[in-house]
């Protein structure tokens, strides 16, 4: 088992820009997590000298217009964004997969009853859907991180239901059920270990499409509320004219942030999508 | 073809039932409901708040207000906005013309790009353009599209001063030029996600055409070049292509809400987020209706199409 994860590992290396993104993955979370600390920065403190004043020494980018640092928003904003991605995620893992097995193993009716619900869920406009969920609640990050989650189920139980049933035609399910064993054995040690490597690939790609779900609800307005920073709800910021217009320190650094996360958590989708698939050559 | 369109119009309909009953409910069960937002300027005594409640019907358990909802929107009375005390239908059909220009435009200006450059690249596959074109998907998808409004507006209408801020047309004045220059960066932004998405899907369909029988024989027979893209593979790689529009639909109304709301685009998708804040629920209600008819129609549209397209599929 382990030889196989080397193997994985080393396949993994040698994809240069999964490798780059990890790389820069891991050093935003540290700066994320330890630089604040470091320089003594915190984001809620008002500098009663600096109101919507530009990068100077004592404020490396500024400060907003009720004079809070904004590095230091910035930095637990992006703590916060990472945070609900990584929830979200695996509450639409939670919830998805093991639907898909149910729907894949059980094809008859109940396949067909929650496969139903899952083309429901895709073909409305899941911002839509999301926007009027979540203004429903007052909106806090628990309920963020659950309706972006619950909302994310039907991609996991279409990729899991399409697997599960090419497998449970194999012999050694059959053998497993012959010989007496409860079906959720059979599901959680015969089928689930067989159809999970795709959920990976699909996981690291839904965490960063799960962080821009919820900038986008924190820059409309209805997603983290101040004054508890996110990347989108300082984006929002921008949406005043002077802001937007004199004051892009305030907004931009959020923005290229968010760019660069989304960007490397995609490159090491890639390069987990490539290890994990054997055709793939390096 | 007929039983087949019925049997899906009929699953149309439950689906969107589904859907309907799902939010009133959710809209029901939320605290703060609209009578707290109504009465929260006004101090009411308890008689006339429970007088209002009952005039506006919400004394009445969520099931029977469900039933009677419906029984009044398939009547065409979609209600009242709390916010407006306009009709909800006046409202929504006041506001459906701009967001379709929004949308047609942007859907229009990724096929018309979208699908030639993707033509384009699969003449070349792994050349310079694909591999640009590879770089345009990936950015497309990896830049929010709030942040990329914000950067265009940042540019052209603050720095270069070349294009209006927002709304859909200058105070006063109504001219088709004026129009089109409000639109550009709304198309801008709304398009480019789908413009790659087509990309990618037409050099994948037409990479999986040319190694086909039917292209070979073209070949040997000595066809023009032009007359064997156009003809022979393009018509086989448009199905795919179709198949995309259909798909992306819900995803370019859920665009167009945040672009229109950032743009000020007077536009459905910016009535839902005003009526989101206000929690003017006969508005939520009809709008996510509106929605949903609109993604059932066209994947009904999109079905019949294919049968046109592609003598192979049958219905029956």
């Amino acid at each position: 088992m382990s030889k196989k994860i080397n193997g994985k590992w080393e396949r993994f290396k040698k994809h240069k820009l999964a490798m780059i993104g990890l790389f820069t993955l891991i050093t935003l979370i540290l700066i994320m997590v330890f630089l604040p600390m470091i320089i003594g920065i915190d984001p809620n403190t008002f500098d009663k000298q600096a109101y919507g004043k530009g990068p100077s020494a004592q404020h490396w980018l500024g400060t907003d217009d009720l004079g809070r640092d904004i590095l230091a928003r910035t930095l637990y904003g992006g703590r916060i964004s990472l945070l609900v991605g990584l929830c979200a995620v695996c509450v639409s893992a939670v919830i998805g997969v093991p639907l898909g097995l149910l729907a894949g193993y059980y094809e008859s009716t109940l396949g067909r009853v929650i496969m139903r619900i899952a083309d429901i869920f895709i073909s409305f406009p899941s911002m839509v859907l999301m926007l009027v969920v979540v203004a429903m609640f007052d909106p806090s990050i628990i309920i963020l991180i659950l309706v972006i989650g619950i909302i994310g189920w039907p991609k996991y139980t279409r990729l899991v239901y399409s697997s599960t049933l090419s497998v449970r035609q194999k012999d050694y399910v059959e053998a497993a059920k012959v010989s007496g064993c409860k079906t959720p054995i059979i599901l959680a040690k015969y089928i689930l270990p067989n159809v999970i490597s795709p959920v990976w690939v699909t996981l690291t790609f839904g965490i960063a499409s799960a962080i821009l779900t919820e900038s986008t609800l924190s820059f409309l307005g209805v997603g983290v509320q101040p004054p508890t920073a996110s990347w989108g709800n300082l984006i929002r910021e921008a949406l005043g004219y002077t802001i937007l217009s004199r004051k892009p320190w305030i907004w931009m650094p959020s923005g290229i942030l968010l760019i660069i996360l989304t960007i490397s958590v995609n490159f090491i989708g890639d390069g987990i999508r490539d290890a994990l698939d054997p055709q793939t050559k390096l | 073809m007929l039983k087949y369109i019925t049997k899906r119009l009929l699953v149309s309909i439950v689906v969107l039932i589904g859907i309907t009953f799902l939010i009133f409910m959710l809209s029901n069960l939320a605290p703060g409901g609209p009578l707290d937002l109504l009465t929260s300027e006004a101090n009411l005594s308890q008689e006339a708040y429970e007088e209002l409640k009952h005039s506006l019907g919400l004394d009445k358990p969520a099931i029977v207000r469900y039933v009677l909802w419906l029984s009044d929107f398939l009547k065409g009375d979609w209600g009242t906005s709390y916010k407006y005390g306009t009709e909800v239908s006046l409202l929504i059909s006041q506001r459906i013309g701009p967001t379709l220009l929004l949308m047609g435009c942007s859907l229009g200006v990724a096929i018309l790009i979208g699908v030639p450059l993707g033509i384009l690249v699969a003449g070349k596959p792994y050349g310079t353009l694909d591999y640009a074109s590879n770089a345009f998907a990936f950015m497309g998808q990896a830049i929010p599209t709030f942040f990329y409004s914000l950067i265009l507006m940042f540019l052209f209408s603050i720095k270069l001063k070349w294009l209006p801020l927002m709304g859909m047309h200058t105070n006063g004045v109504l001219t088709v030029g004026d129009t089109i220059k409000h639109l550009i960066m709304p198309v801008m932004v709304l398009s480019w996600h789908y413009t790659a998405t087509f990309i990618r899907h037409t050099r994948s369909a037409m990479l999986e055409v040319k190694n086909s029988e039917h292209v070979k024989t073209a070949k040997s027979k000595g066809l023009s070049h032009s007359t064997i893209v156009i003809k022979h593979e393009f018509r086989n790689a448009l199905i795919p292509v179709v198949t995309q529009i259909g798909l992306q639909v819900p995803l370019l109304i859920g665009g167009s809400v945040v672009v229109e709301q950032i743009f000020s685009w007077p536009g459905i998708g910016s009535l839902l987020v005003t009526s989101i804040e206000n929690r003017d629920y006969p508005v939520i209600m009809g709008v996510s209706c509106m929605v949903a008819i609109a993604v059932l129609i066209t994947n009904l549209v999109l079905d019949i199409l294919y049968a046109r397209l592609d003598p192979r599929i049958s219905y029956k």
